[in-house]
Order: C-alpha cells, then sequence, then structure tokens
C-alpha cells in the first residue's frame, strides 16, 4: 500500500482496526523494536517438544 | 487522638486501638475522609471516594463491637481499592473514558473477602488507563501525583493506589500486577507493596489487562499490613480457575526471629542489565549487609537475562491484551487515549506462533530461574532502577518499556511472588525501592524477610506523610 511501506496500516486494517496516521508512525517503529526481541530472545529457544506454561487445567473431572 | 495522628497509624496500630476501643471505626472513617477532601485535589488519587459507603460500614462496625459480636481483623480500617475491583452499585472505571459510566452488579471476589473481614472502602483509586503503561492527561482522570512532590508522578499502573498511602488517606489498598503495577508505585513512593504468588488471590471481578498475568495484590506503609489483607485475599476463587490450588496465606511462625540459616541472592546482571543508578546499587548493597546481620548468608546469583523476561513477558501480555481489547478496538477506538490504543493495537501484529512460543519460553525461564535459586531463598534485586521521575504525560514513546528491560518482569513470567520495601533514600529525599523476590507458594517468607529488614533497616520510622511537606 502506498505510504505504508511496512505493510503496518495493511495489516491493523485486516485485523479490523482504522488507526490514523499518528498511531501507524507509532506501532510500525514499536513493531520494528517487537519483533527484534522475539527474533532475539524467543524464537532462538524454541524446542519442538517443549510445553507452553499455559496448559489448561480441564473442569470437573478426575484422573484415573 | 488527633485527625493527622489517626492517619500516621500503621493498619496494625489501627486495628489494636480499634479493637481496645481507643478510637471508633467512624473516627478513623472521618479523620481519613477529612483529609481526602483537604489534599486529594493536588495529588488526584482517587476517581471515586465512596464516602457515604465508608461512614455506613464504619458505622455498623462500631455498632457490632458495641454489641459484642465478632469482628473480622480488618474491621473498621480504611481501604482503598485500585479502579480495576469491580464494587456492586459503585462505578469502576479502569480510568478509562469507555467504562466513565461502568457500574458493575456484583463485587469484585477481592474486595468482597476483604469486606468480610470489617474493611471500610474509602475509595476508589487512579490507575493507568486500563492498567497499561505510563499515566496519560488523555484519560478519565488525571494521573495521581507523587505526594512528597507533585512534580513527579507515581507510575502506573497502581499509582493512584500508592499516591493514596504515601498521602495518608487510607491504611491500605489493593493494586494489580501484570509487569510491575504494584511494586513500581510502591517503590516511587516508598511504600510495601506485594505481588503475590500467581494464582494464589482471586482475580475474579478484576478488569483483566493479561489473563495469564494480571495478579492482584496488597499495598501498605509499612511490610508487616500487608499480612492481614493476604490473610483475607488470598485462597480459592470460583470465579478464577487460577486459583483452583491457591492455599490460605498464614504468617510466617518465625515472623518476629532472625534470619539465620536463610540464603539471599544478589542478582549484579540485573542492575548492570538495569542501568540502576549508584543510589540504587549502594542500597541494594547496604540492605544486603542489613540482611546478613540479620543472619542470612549473601551471595551472587545468576538468573536468565532481564531481556529474556521482558521479551517473553510483553509479547504475551500485548497479544492478550489485544484480545481482550479488540471489540473496542474496532468499535470504540477514538474513546481510548492514544498512547493506550496504540499499544493495545499492536498486538494485532503479534503471530499466534510468537505467542506460544513466548508461552512456552515462559516454562523454560521459570525452570531456569528456579535452578538458578537452587541454593538461595529469596532474590535481592532492586524493584526500579532510580527513584520517582518527574512527570512527562504524553511525552515521548509510548512504547518506551521495549527501550529497556523491566526489574519487576521476571517474576510476573515466573509467577513467583515479589515485595517491593522501602530501602532507603537518595541525596533528595527520595525513596529507593528493594525487592525481594520468594520461590513460588512462599508468600508468607518473602513478607518475614521483607518485615525483618524493614524493622532492621527503620526506613519506614522516616516516611512522612503529604502534609509534613504542604
Amino acid at each position: 500500500m502506498p505510504g505504508d511501506p511496512s505493510g503496518t496500516l495493511a495489516r491493523l486494517r485486516a485485523a479490523g482496526l482504522d488507526p490514523d496516521a499518528a498511531d501507524v508512525a507509532a506501532i510500525a517503529a514499536a513493531e520494528a523494536k517487537l519483533m527484534a526481541l522475539i527474533e532475539t530472545r524467543l524464537r532462538p529457544h524454541a524446542e519442538p517438544t517443549a510445553m507452553p506454561a499455559s496448559v489448561p487445567a480441564l473442569p470437573g473431572g478426575r484422573a484415573g | 487522638m488527633t485527625d493527622d495522628a489517626l492517619c500516621r497509624l500503621t493498619l496494625a496500630e489501627a486495628a489494636s486501638r480499634l479493637a481496645s476501643r481507643e478510637v471508633t471505626a467512624a473516627a478513623l472513617t472521618e479523620a481519613h475522609l477529612a483529609r481526602i477532601a483537604a489534599h486529594d485535589r493536588d495529588v488526584h488519587s482517587f476517581v471515586t471516594v465512596t464516602a457515604d459507603v465508608a461512614r455506613e460500614t464504619a458505622r455498623s462496625v462500631d455498632a457490632r463491637r458495641d454489641r459484642g459480636e465478632p469482628l473480622g481483623p480488618l474491621a473498621g480500617i480504611p481501604i482503598a481499592l485500585k479502579d480495576v475491583y469491580d464494587t456492586a452499585g459503585i462505578r469502576t472505571t479502569v480510568s478509562s473514558r469507555l467504562c466513565a459510566d461502568r457500574v458493575p452488579d456484583e463485587d469484585s471476589t477481592a474486595w468482597r473477602r476483604l469486606a468480610a473481614a470489617g474493611a471500610v472502602l474509602i475509595g476508589k483509586t487512579e490507575c493507568s488507563e486500563f492498567c497499561f503503561g505510563r499515566p496519560t492527561l488523555r484519560a478519565l482522570v488525571p494521573p495521581a501525583l507523587y505526594p512528597w512532590d507533585t512534580t513527579r508522578g507515581t507510575a502506573g499502573s497502581s499509582g493512584g493506589s500508592a499516591s493514596a498511602l504515601a498521602a495518608g488517606f487510607c491504611l491500605g489498598a489493593l493494586g494489580s500486577d501484570t509487569g510491575g503495577s504494584i511494586r513500581i508505585p510502591a517503590s516511587f513512593c516508598g511504600l510495601a507493596g506485594l505481588k503475590p504468588t500467581f494464582g494464589r488471590v482471586g482475580r475474579g471481578g478484576v478488569f483483566p489487562l493479561s489473563f495469564s498475568f494480571d495478579t492482584a495484590g496488597p499495598m501498605a506503609r509499612s511490610v508487616a499490613d500487608l499480612g492481614p489483607m493476604l490473610a483475607a485475599l488470598c485462597g480459592p476463587d470460583p470465579a478464577d480457575r487460577a486459583t483452583a490450588a491457591a492455599a490460605p496465606f498464614v504468617a510466617d511462625p518465625d515472623m518476629e526471629v532472625g534470619l539465620a540459616g536463610l540464603r539471599i541472592g544478589v542478582v549484579p546482571s540485573w542492575e548492570e542489565e538495569s542501568g540502576a543508578d549508584a543510589g540504587v546499587r549502594a542500597a541494594v548493597a547496604a540492605a544486603a549487609s542489613t540482611l546478613a546481620g540479620l543472619g542470612a548468608a549473601v551471595r551472587d546469583v545468576a538468573p536468565p537475562s532481564l531481556w529474556d523476561f521482558t521479551a517473553c513477558g510483553h509479547t504475551i501480555v500485548l497479544a492478550e491484551a489485544f484480545a481482550i481489547h479488540r471489540p473496542w478496538l474496532t468499535t470504540r477506538l477514538d474513546e481510548y487515549a492514544p498512547s493506550t490504543r496504540q499499544r493495545f493495537m499492536i498486538g494485532a501484529l503479534i503471530s499466534a506462533g510468537d505467542y506460544v512460543e513466548a508461552q512456552r519460553r515462559r516454562a523454560a525461564l521459570a525452570a531456569e530461574t528456579e535452578s538458578a535459586m537452587a541454593g538461595v531463598d529469596l532474590l535481592l534485586c532492586p524493584a526500579t532502577p532510580h527513584v520517582a521521575p518527574r512527570l512527562k504525560p504524553d511525552t515521548g514513546d509510548p512504547f518506551y518499556f521495549l527501550d529497556s528491560p523491566l526489574l519487576t518482569m521476571p517474576a510476573n513470567v515466573t509467577g513467583q511472588p515479589a515485595l517491593s520495601v522501602l530501602g532507603g533514600f537518595d541525596e533528595a529525599g527520595l525513596p529507593i525501592g528493594l525487592q525481594l523476590v520468594g520461590r513460588a507458594r512462599e508468600d508468607a517468607l518473602t513478607v518475614r524477610v521483607g518485615s525483618a529488614y524493614e524493622r532492621a533497616a527503620g526506613w519506614a520510622d522516616r516516611l512522612p506523610l503529604y502534609s509534613d511537606a504542604a
């Protein structure tokens, strides 16, 4: 999309959002920092068999 | 006692004087309401002052005491609630224009438990809009101010509760903590604030920011005052499945003895990564010496990088916050303050895969922290890298939290209990907050060590109230 080189506006609109230009500028700048954190601090540690912290407890049942 | 003297009591002192009939709940309540009427216009602690409810409850407590009826441990104690805790018939705004007229039908579980213990609701306190980030002038109410110096803020998000305690408007308060929102304002205001073990205090009726991180907890002017509130708060909440296995809080039986046999870990790498001021580092070192003087063994430990916790925490919180707010972001976007809506919208850009990866990293970080703490009982570190900063709302980057790692985030990621406690003052007289991080479910030990430090250091005795500076 013209004027949206990072595609931030397009992806926000795809999520149903209608941000103004100031919103898009702030979010685009922050997204770069957030993705850098994710790429350097999260993805390198990915283990295929690792369990997440939030394994839900099922209601009502008993073991056995 | 004068009204001023009544507002300077600790919670424990007030409870004792109420029980001995040296003071009535009505007098204690009126003293606090008068102080609020005189000073809250300057510090903005409250969204709503519940004077009528407070007076009615206080009268009821006094009448029941006169009749010799059994009363709860908080009977007649003025308590303030962060305006995220639902209160039946009393608006609960989360400091947002979107919720300006939101009046819940039911009490939150936490307030129901405090009320059952006899607490008097004095008011609902300001918070960052929907509890995310620094306060803004574009929310429903102005930011709460630091009572000793109103050019400074109390930070978010439980800033109103911290401001109210520091100003002498209440004897205890509730905050909520997703990435440090109890401990940071407590640190800036020289208070005690506990983020309990995740799942220890029910969140039913607490407006959410992040389901897997939000933690309800108490704040007070001394660590010892947290105990009676925790005793009322902890336990299973049918409205919050995370509390299914929550144990009651029982004060450590060794509360009044020394710390011999306990092991404290200091974390130099976190001080370095956070850029902690020299004064803050000196306060940590002095606290370590104080704890050693009480019999604890102190040594350095090396848990994972603060950046690992910060990356993990922000990924989860931002994604969950977006999910919570999406219905309003798509229909009522203009009613949010700009900085708030920008923080919520970015969550739309986090992929499901990265969210799950963050939850998996969270489990690994908890295990790595447990391993790093194998030889110690608690961690000692700063709560914040500096003292309360000058308030500059709506300036700078709304995503400032991506630029530096949070000292408070590790305990949110791992779920461990973490206490902010006054650790001294800087050269300008501003409070320095320290943090004690306990092992999961060892909330009572964390409070015990914090209380022992507090008594030995004596800082809390030097904590002035607002009128000292007014």
